[in-house]
């Protein structure tokens, strides 16, 4: 049972990943590993993106013009970063993502009654 | 910060053993390398951090590593993504590489039949029938016991031959000789490197039997599978023939 659910939170997870990163870039350029680990922190730890999905989904994003990037010094002695800015029509795919999103949780709520005070 | 020299040889190490899997154009893996350096970088400069240490120690790299996911699950997630921009090769340039592969094979494999051959053929020459053919061809036939021997020796060198050069080869690498000439790599279609398993199926039309049966696999993807460009024993194998450095129009 724990095995079936593990699975289709994966899914789950997987199919937000690019509504999380986008989301977060809202508020700044982020890098890579500052993304996953904001996502973690503010989640409290229920949405965790591992680094097999996290960057892949970011070359994707970035393929579609979602997202732009470029490399930036850190000045702390290690190898510089790769920085993530949302771009324009990221920032329109993401207000659509948002709205399909609402209106998913809405229709769910639909389907298992909640709406209609069936509890 | 700073990283001690251990620590920084497994970084690095763990990061080339990631891109090793990926197959994907040069420009693109120079780009991954850096990105997931910087990654394991900033995870570890976190670790060494929390221990109140300026130092990123070979104990902090190692403590994200165990956190981390398997070096091939991450490679995995990135071909995932970029399998769908790879070009798929076509008859011609398989048929190619394919060609190639003959011309390499039959030239080492030849030399090694001779090398093992030729020596019983001198020392025994009794056990042999030799006939000079009218076009000056020479032809020459087992009769006694050892020369009976030594054709089923080189026979099955030659089968060997065959499935190291088609089957292991691949499995272990991805690629033939000839696809390696031509830029090609096989792949699973999702993505990741095929294994041996992979190799065994889809070779199977050209190590059983003659060349009729590869041709037919060949007409098969013309006729069937065009779109994805595979060959009936790709499709059992659930294996794709890309061009590693062409991306999709």
């Amino acid at each position: 049972m724990q095995e079936d659910i593990d699975k289709w939170l994966k899914e789950l997870k997987k199919g937000s990943t690019k509504l999380s990163i986008l989301s977060l870039l809202r508020s700044g350029d982020k890098y890579g590993y500052e993304l996953i680990h904001e996502l973690e922190v503010r989640t409290g730890g229920v949405i965790v993106i591992k680094e097999s999905n996290a960057y892949p989904a970011l070359h994707s994003m970035e393929s579609d013009g979602l997202v732009e990037s470029y490399w930036k010094e850190t000045g702390e002695g290690i190898p510089p970063r790769k920085y993530y800015r949302i771009t324009t029509r990221g920032q329109g795919f993401l207000e659509d993502m948002r709205r399909e999103w609402k209106r998913y949780v809405n229709a769910m709520d639909g389907v298992w009654g909640e709406g209609n005070g069936n509890q | 910060m700073e990283i001690s020299d251990d620590a920084k040889a497994r970084l690095t190490n763990r990061v080339n053993r990631i891109v090793a899997d990926i197959d994907v154009y040069e420009a693109e893996k120079k780009e991954i390398t850096r990105e997931l350096t910087s990654n394991f970088y900033d995870r570890s400069m976190t670790r060494a951090m929390a221990r109140g240490s300026k130092i990123i120690e070979k104990q902090d790299v190692d403590a994200v590593f165990a956190d981390s996911e398997d070096p091939k699950e991450i490679a995995a997630g990135y071909m995932h993504t970029y399998v769908s921009s790879l070009q798929r090769a076509g008859i011609l340039s398989r048929g190619i590489a394919y060609l190639i592969d003959l011309i390499i094979f039959v030239l080492i494999i030849g030399i090694i039949v001779f090398m093992i051959g030729a020596p019983f053929y001198f020392i025994f020459p009794d056990q042999f029938n030799t006939r000079f053919l009218d076009g000056g061809d020479i032809f020459v036939e087992p009769e006694g016991p050892i020369a009976v021997l030594v054709s089923f020796l080189l026979g099955t060198t030659v089968l060997i031959g065959m499935l190291v050069y088609f089957i292991v080869i691949e499995g272990r690498f991805g690629f033939t000789p000839g696809k390696w000439l031509l830029g090609l790599r096989v792949l699973r279609e999702d993505g990741t490197r095929i294994g041996y398993v992979e190799a065994i199926i889809r070779n199977i039309p050209k190590v059983v039997g003659n060349s009729v049966f590869i041709v037919i696999d060949a007409l098969l993807m013309l006729l069937l599978f065009n779109k994805e460009k595979q060959r009936g024993f790709d499709k059992i194998a659930r294996t794709i023939v890309v061009h590693k450095s062409k991306k999709e129009e």
